[in-house]
């Protein structure tokens, strides 16, 4: 009788090991089936993007009497080492009207003093527009040498309230966020600027591309070189941004369904983004969280407006090179992830709120949020399946070859995609090794990824809201 | 499931295999054109640069072949679009010299759709009016990109009178309608009728809305009246773009219009329009209704009519140090903290300094309500404003301070 138990509970097991196995199989394979729809879609969006996008269309937009002005917004928390340089290249970039509102958010080191004492600033009494509560507000600087700068002191509170803070101030139509330590190309806010032109009252916001920096020679401000990183971790990363940026959200921008504009760059209507509060302050992925927000009150108003990804715009941001900081780096972001998604979880699957409620909040929710969860449920039951005899050895085979080769494809295809439209890395060398990068970050950097991104989930279920330090190398930013 | 695994498997395998052998032909081909290119474009464009200014006498030789006029076309498009007078008839006469521009007619017309539209930008950029009609021609293509670039050709070259068949080609979609005004813009007072028609037509699109703003960018003195006509009857959306507008044209027939939505009931953003528009047009007899609106409740309104107060320059601060019985303590310190911005509170602290008592009386209400920063700096100067700015400050702590949340 017993044996027949321990047989019986032999069998449930191997069952459902296999059962697990095959439902494991069926996911990689809708996964790799909706990323490559994405990816055909984003190929699809480049495509007439270049129709549409001539040689002379920058300095259409240069010259246009109908270009809005911008403003610029900065949140700067201790960034001595870079916020002269980094305020120097806003100011000469390449646009017919921009200011740019610097917030120190209750700096430690002489970011304001540097700022200050460079830029000839003196602290005016300027009202500030009560749009945003924000925390408080020591002083407002303004300079008679750079009109067109001012900087905002406050008490330490965050980057959402800093940039909450330069919304308050900002006197343009369009605000423009930009990380301090990021590096925006010349032509790039005027290139992000192009759709609120050709569609100003159906454009909410405009993502550009992020682009990894490390390995890119910088003088003054500005990207004079591009080239591939030689840190391992960073060159895992340069094929992992292409993949999100350009085979993602290009596709989901055509598609109607951009989720994310990144805070690293982004450019929004500053009316609409008041509307909603700005940035949440207890957010932890607060661009998410804003872009969600903004595409609840576009659905609830009815008013046609959009969210768009423009592939042209180039921000270039240094990307951590240690595992450490990546790790920190991935758990905060999956950890927004599940908030975010969490928060507006009334939208997921809701056909009210078109394709954001029942294309890109499903397929967040699916493959990026559960996506980390299933993967490493594939990768211990299988062998322990294997193992058991629940699944035989073709399957096995079966399995990890899907599993990697989805991840080979889609890195391949996003590499490809920006050989084909863009050439930013234009030796045919450093194709061979973006290339080898793709297959490589399948066997080992992808599956440390996941690992993160389990972590990230309970944690956040811990209630950890910490935003953790990236220690950067730095750029070569001086003048 | 297995299978259909497996079947994606190979056909992505496949897929993948193709993709990157094309991929790889192709960046062979332009790595070797890119080497080709290295070898004569630097060379073309340094004779070129060099004979724009002068500092060569001949032009670079006559380009041999295909690829050669290829890259001379583009080299002479890039020129194009950063110089101006003389040198951009030196560029175009290279275009005409260099046998370009008949390629690009037939480029107009061919299969390949990314071709036609460089062909039609090309020759708008070097501003050939001999391709005028080739480029009217192009208005009635099926290619609703080559339409407007054929469009915005015509406007880089003046063509003023085709404005009327490059609108009726257009045929935008909502989200091109912000294009179709950019690119009537470009054609200058020639698309004031279009415009007024626009703003005059039917009511609560955003055609009018995107009218009324072209017609303030286009600083159009003859749309003074309808826009006016906008402001007091229309839609509250329209009415402060026209409102925005009449600023921007600056002309002094619009004040009454928009002292009428100053002092109305309408939305604050309708109001802060007028308001700021009133400022633009500077006009001193406003003076006394702007204090009123700094005196009103909507920040925004108060922060427009400040604004505008301290455009209208010495004549704005008089009103408002006569009317401080009119107003509160934060739209006192709202006005001077916008004289502080913009860099003229200094002279108001002089004038009062050197006697003007009304100026004076603003000032300290002004230190009651909060503001310190311009008087911390004069202090700090010597003579007579200094020493008056310390006796103000020793007056007493300020109010509050205006930058608390």
């Amino acid at each position: 009788m017993r044996a027949t138990l321990a047989f019986d509970v032999a069998r449930l097991v191997q069952e459902l090991l296999r059962a697990a196995g095959v439902f494991v199989l069926s996911y990689f394979t809708f996964l790799t089936l909706s990323y490559l729809a994405i990816t055909i879609a984003s190929a699809v969006q480049i495509h007439r993007y270049f129709r549409r996008r001539s040689g002379v269309a920058l300095l259409r937009v240069l010259r246009s009497q109908m270009t809005p002005p911008v403003t610029i917004c900065i949140a700067a928390y201790n960034e001595e080492a870079s916020i002269v340089p980094s305020i120097r290249a806003m100011l000469t970039l390449n646009y017919p009207q921009h200011e740019v509102a610097v917030t120190n958010d209750g700096s430690t080191d002489a970011t304001l003093g540097l700022v200050i004492a460079e830029f000839g600033m003196r602290r005016v009494d300027q009202p500030i527009r009560p749009g945003i509560p924000t925390a408080l507000v020591r002083g407002i600087y303004r300079s008679r040498a750079h009109p067109n700068l001012v900087v905002v002191d406050k008490v330490n509170a965050g980057r959402s309230d800093a940039l909450n803070a330069a919304i308050n101030v900002a006197r343009s139509p369009i605000v423009c966020f930009v990380d301090a330590d990021s590096i925006l190309e010349p032509e790039g806010l005027l290139a992000a600027v192009t759709p609120f032109i050709e569609s100003p009252d159906l454009t909410t916001g405009v993502g550009g591309i992020i682009r990894v920096a490390n390995g890119c020679r910088i003088e003054d401000g500005h990207v004079v070189s591009v080239g591939l990183p030689r840190e391992r971790l960073a060159l895992f990363q340069t094929v992992e941004y292409m993949r999100a940026f350009l085979a993602a959200r290009t596709g989901w921008s055509g598609l109607n369904g951009l989720l994310i504009i990144s805070g690293a760059f982004g450019v929004f209507r500053r009316d609409e983004v008041v509307a909603v509060n700005g940035f949440a302050s207890d957010s932890i992925g607060e661009d998410f969280e804003l872009c969600i927000r903004l595409h609840r009150r576009n659905h609830d108003e009815k008013t046609g407006k959009r969210l768009l990804f423009v592939p042209d715009p180039v921000c270039w941001t240094e990307v951590p090179i240690r595992m450490r900081d990546l790790g920190g780096q991935r758990h905060r972001w999956h950890r927004g992830l599940v908030d975010t998604l969490w928060r507006h979880r009334d939208m997921i699957g809701n056909p009210r709120y078109g394709a954001v409620g029942v294309l890109s909040l499903p397929f967040f929710t699916l493959f990026e949020f559960l996506g980390a969860f299933i993967e490493s449920a594939g990768y211990v039951i299988v062998p322990i399946g294997l193992l058991l005899g629940a699944v035989n050895v073709p399957f096995a085979l079966l399995f990890f070859a899907v599993a990697v080769l989805s991840g080979i494809l889609l890195s391949v295809a996003a590499v490809l995609l920006e050989d084909l439209a863009f050439r930013r890395y234009s030796r045919l060398r450093d194709l061979f090794v973006l290339l080898a990068v793709a297959v490589a970050e399948n066997f080992g950097y992808r599956q440390i990824l996941t690992v993160y991104r389990v972590r990230g989930f309970f944690a956040y279920l811990r209630g950890d809201s910490a935003w953790g330090t990236i220690e950067r190398t730095g750029f070569d930013l001086k003048p | 499931m297995v299978a259909v695994a497996v079947a994606v498997l190979f056909v992505s395998a496949a897929a993948l295999a193709i993709t990157t052998a094309c991929s790889m032909v192709l960046r062979t081909r332009v790595e070797l054109a890119t080497r080709r290119i290295a070898n004569y474009r630097p060379v073309a464009s340094a004779q070129l640069a060099a004979y724009l200014v002068g500092t060569r006498s001949a032009p670079p030789p006559h380009p041999r072949g295909r690829f050669q006029q290829s890259v001379m076309r583009e080299l002479l498009l890039s020129f194009a679009a950063n110089v101006r007078g003389e040198a951009a008839g030196v560029v175009a006469s290279l275009f005409r010299r260099y046998g370009l521009v008949e390629p690009a007619r037939r480029n107009l017309n061919a299969r390949r759709s990314l071709t036609r539209i460089r062909a039609a930008e090309a020759l708008g950029a070097m501003g050939l009016q001999e391709a005028i009609p080739w480029l009217l021609d192009g208005l009635r293509h099926d290619d609703r990109q080559l339409r407007f670039a054929c469009a915005r050709s015509l406007s880089a070259l003046g063509a003023v009178s085709a404005v009327a068949e490059v609108d009726a080609a257009l045929s935008p979609t909502q989200a091109e309608l912000g294009q179709r005004i950019d690119l009537l813009v470009g054609f200058g007072a020639g698309a004031i009728p279009i415009l007024i028609g626009d703003l005059r037509g039917r009511p609560g699109g955003r055609r009018q809305w995107l009218a009324a703003e072209a017609l303030g960018e286009l600083r159009a003195a003859s749309a003074v009246v309808p826009l006016s006509t906008a402001l007091d009857t229309a839609g509250d959306e329209l009415s402060a773009r026209a409102a925005r507008a009449l600023g921007r044209i600056g002309d002094h027939r619009a004040t009454d219009a928009l002292a009428r939505a100053v002092a109305s009931q309408r939305p604050w953003f309708v109001r802060a329009a007028a308001a700021g528009a009133l400022g633009a047009i500077a006009d001193p007899a406003t003076a006394g209704l702007l204090v009123w609106a700094l005196a009103g409740e909507q920040w925004d309104v108060r922060n427009a009519a400040a604004r505008a107060l301290t455009a209208l320059d010495a004549a704005g601060v008089a009103a408002v140090a006569e009317r401080l019985d009119l107003l509160g303590d934060e739209a006192v310190a709202q006005f001077l903290g916008t004289c502080d911005a913009a860099g003229v509170i200094e002279q108001i602290i002089a004038r009062a300094a050197g006697g003007d008592s009304d100026r004076d009386d603003l000032i300290r209400r002004g230190h009651r309500a909060g503001i310190s920063a311009a008087l911390e700096r004069v202090a700090g100067e010597d003579g007579r404003a200094g020493r008056y700015a310390a006796a103000v400050l020793s007056t007493g702590p300020a109010a509050h301070r205006l930058v608390a949340p």
